[in-house]
């Protein structure tokens, strides 16, 4: 009799090892469909891929140079900043950029610039997107890491009467010079991998090796060397993510006078970058609407684009945090756990093109694709983001429910949900959100007709800026309600235990 | 008598090492040592939140070490604590009853009961979070004891009280315990614990029971 029910009881931990290997496979599964189903990797013209590679080096060099320096001048405006609701306000003023999906940022952008007659296009345009998208988070982790790490030292140079040149020489680069190396590995290797910019603004010559993979695949047709290029950005995915093993230590609450550090003239660039973007996005004038009469078709398909834009938003935030909530099923297995924190997505042209593989990108086979691809990039990146560190708090409250003896379904439905469901609703909101401004894997999985972010490039790709501008709107205002709509379905339903 | 037999873990830079040990089936067992000398890792072996494929533990004719945790049948009291945030103190300690799957009435009754021996029953709807340290401790306890447990843990039960609140709790688990009958493994490091609750003690050091 003890035995049968411990062979019983013994399943739930086996159905755990199953979903959580299950889940895993999932998540690889990109890898396996390009391996097992493309060609045999080759340069087949060695001298473009050498020049290629040669440009977006330059690129990333100079997005993240640019952007560690804005960083730095933003994070020494930031340190000016005395009352603590100013501080509040502008550390998520300089963030608004990272936060909202980068085609919206790059309509901003390019329509702020196009009032003053500038067309950022080329190089020079997706460094300047770049580093308007990235410097505010270089803020953000140079004023945590110089808080983290010179705090006290800093108050006795100044005591000692150093200046802040001869403090920085002699003491303080040696000591944020590891973190810092860090930060910038890995806005190096956003503006590398980086895709919906330079696809749109980069011009003929690719200008990161996602747009230069997509440009061999989609429009070469060259698949063995796509898939050389895949190999390469793995590889330097990974060499990467070794090098980004000591994270940046989070703010310390000891308090220092920051006035050493303050240099208010930084305030400007504070202001300046996220004023851009939202100028941009709000500088609809007569001519977008004037443009917008001189087509009356235009109706339907927006209406259409609308429709499918909507189940794509919708369906994703559902699909990325029912995958979410299999993966709290399966944990708390600590390899599972050590997977999820160490696993990174491979990138969005290496799922689009991997999905690729399963033909059909009309009506809801490419929604349905679309959709597998939305969950597999975000589901690493929010499980880290939101999920792991809460989830983590609540292991010891797992261990004693087992204790009692409750199951597996009892322990999930009246612990683990109800404590979970604020980050599960942000999880929801903000794949809602991003999901809502995709650009670049629509192109590539939808049929050219279905998402209204194509519409849009259509006129963008006419020039027609001010009026992309103004269609924008509906699908921003459909992206923050879902945003919000999710972050509150999950405080609703956050503490309520479902017996 | 219950009887541990074979509990070997390497965690790395340290080992369990206990090839014998009788632990009473009455009154309380205290487990004494200093931080660092494997109390914990022996509750969490015995509990089988650690899992150790070496390990015998009899207690009345069966195997515990076999089953899974939650056919043990254990009360548990960790260090922290762990009520839940989210629930009230009566939603806590029935958790516990439900889990164990006794009888909605028999639940009451038992709340009833525990709540009246831990001077509980006005902090009954208050969300825990709202308790204070002594009043999380005795919910804590409710909460292990209501599912009827065979053994009970109770695992540095008092390290996160005032000095001036731990005279009195600790009169108050021993009267508890004594009520209910049930064998109980102390975990500790405070001598004091030892004098007023403690039937029988054992040293451990390094991982070893001392005798």
């Amino acid at each position: 009799m003890v035995k049968s029910n411990a062979m019983i009881l013994k399943f739930r931990p086996s159905f755990r090892r199953v979903l959580s290997l299950l889940i895993s496979f999932y998540l690889l599964l990109p890898l396996f469909l390009l391996f097992f189903s493309l060609g045999v990797p080759h340069f087949s013209d060695g001298k473009r891929v050498f020049s290629s590679l040669n440009h977006i080096l330059l690129q990333a060099s100079l997005s993240t140079f640019l952007s560690l320096f804005m960083g730095f001048v933003m994070a020494l405006g930031l340190f000016s900043l005395k009352k603590s609701w100013l501080k509040f306000f502008f550390e998520n003023w300089i963030l608004i950029p990272v936060w909202i999906p980068s085609f919206f940022v790059l309509i901003g952008v390019l329509n702020f610039c196009q009032n003053l007659f500038l067309f950022p296009f080329g190089m020079m345009g997706v460094v300047l997107l770049h580093v308007i998208m990235m410097s505010g988070l270089c803020a953000i982790s140079l004023v945590q890491i110089i808080q983290s790490q010179w705090c006290g030292q800093l108050e006795l140079a100044w005591i000692e009467g150093a200046s802040r040149w001869f403090f920085f020489r002699r003491a303080g680069w040696s000591q944020i010079k590891g973190p810092t190396g860090t930060l910038a590995l890995v806005i190096f290797a956003m503006s590398f991998t980086s895709f919906t910019i330079p696809l749109v603004v980069g011009g003929v010559k690719s200008s990161s090796l996602e747009v230069f993979i997509y440009q061999q695949f989609h429009l070469g047709k060259d698949l063995d060397q796509a898939l050389a290029l895949l190999l390469i950005e793995i590889v330097f995915l990974i060499v990467v993510s070794l090098f980004i093993r000591h994270p940046i230590k989070k703010n310390i609450s000891h308090h220092f006078n920051q006035k050493y550090l303050s240099w208010r003239p930084g305030l400007f660039f504070v202001f300046l970058n996220t004023a851009i973007v939202l100028m941009g996005l709000l500088g609809v004038g007569k001519t977008s609407w004037s443009q917008l009469q001189q087509w009356p078709q235009l109706g339907d398909m927006l209406i259409k684009g609308l429709f499918w834009s909507f189940l794509i938003v919708f369906f994703t935030g559902v699909f990325v945090v029912g995958l979410q909530c299999l993966i709290l099923m399966a944990l708390p297995l600590s390899g599972f756990r050590k997977f999820l924190l160490g696993f990174s997505a491979p990138s969005g042209v290496m799922i689009g093109v991997a999905l690729l593989v399963f033909e059909g990108s009309q009506h809801w086979m490419g929604l349905l694709k679309l959709i597998v691809a939305f969950t597999l990039i975000m589901t690493p990146v929010l499980y880290r983001w939101m999920v792991d560190q809460k989830f983590h708090s609540l292991v010891y409250q797992i261990e004693i429910s087992q204790t009692m003896g409750a199951s597996w379904s009892m322990i999930w439905k009246r612990i683990v949900f109800p404590q979970m469901a604020v980050e599960l609703g942000q999880v929801a909101g903000v794949s809602s959100l991003w999901a809502s401004g995709d650009y670049a894997l629509s192109n590539m999985l939808l049929d050219k007709t279905y998402s209204y972010t194509q519409l849009l490039s259509h006129f963008m790709n006419s020039y027609r800026i001010e009026l992309a501008t103004l269609l924008l709107w509906p699908l921003l205002i459909m992206g923050l309600f879902f945003y919000f709509l999710w972050l509150g379905v999950g405080y609703v339903l956050s503490g309520k235990s479902f017996s | 008598m219950s009887l541990v037999e074979n509990l070997f873990h390497n965690y790395g830079d340290f080992k369990l090492n206990i090839l014998r040990w009788e632990i009473s089936d009455q009154g309380v067992t205290a487990l004494w040592g200093p931080s660092g000398s494997g109390k914990t890792s022996v509750f969490r072996n015995l509990i089988g939140l650690d899992s150790c494929k070496t390990l015998r533990w009899t207690l009345k004719g069966q195997d515990l070490a076999q089953l899974p945790v939650a056919k043990r049948k254990l009360g548990v009291v960790f260090q922290s604590l762990e009520l839940f945030p989210h629930l009230t103190a009566e939603e806590n300690i029935q958790f516990a009853g439900q889990a164990r799957k006794l009888k909605s009435e028999v639940i009451l009754e038992k709340l009833k009961v525990l709540s009246q021996q831990l001077q509980i029953e006005s902090l009954l709807k208050r969300r825990v979070g709202l308790l204070s340290g002594g009043e999380r401790q005795r919910v804590a306890i409710a909460r292990a004891l209501i599912g009827e447990p065979q053994f009970l843990f109770l695992d540095e039960p008092f390290s996160s009280l005032d000095q001036g609140l731990r005279g009195e709790a600790r009169f108050m688990i021993k009267n508890v315990i004594q009520r209910h009958q049930i064998p109980t493994l102390l975990i500790t490091h405070d001598e004091a614990d030892l004098s007023i609750l403690a039937d029988h003690v054992v040293r451990i050091e390094k991982g070893e029971l001392i005798k």
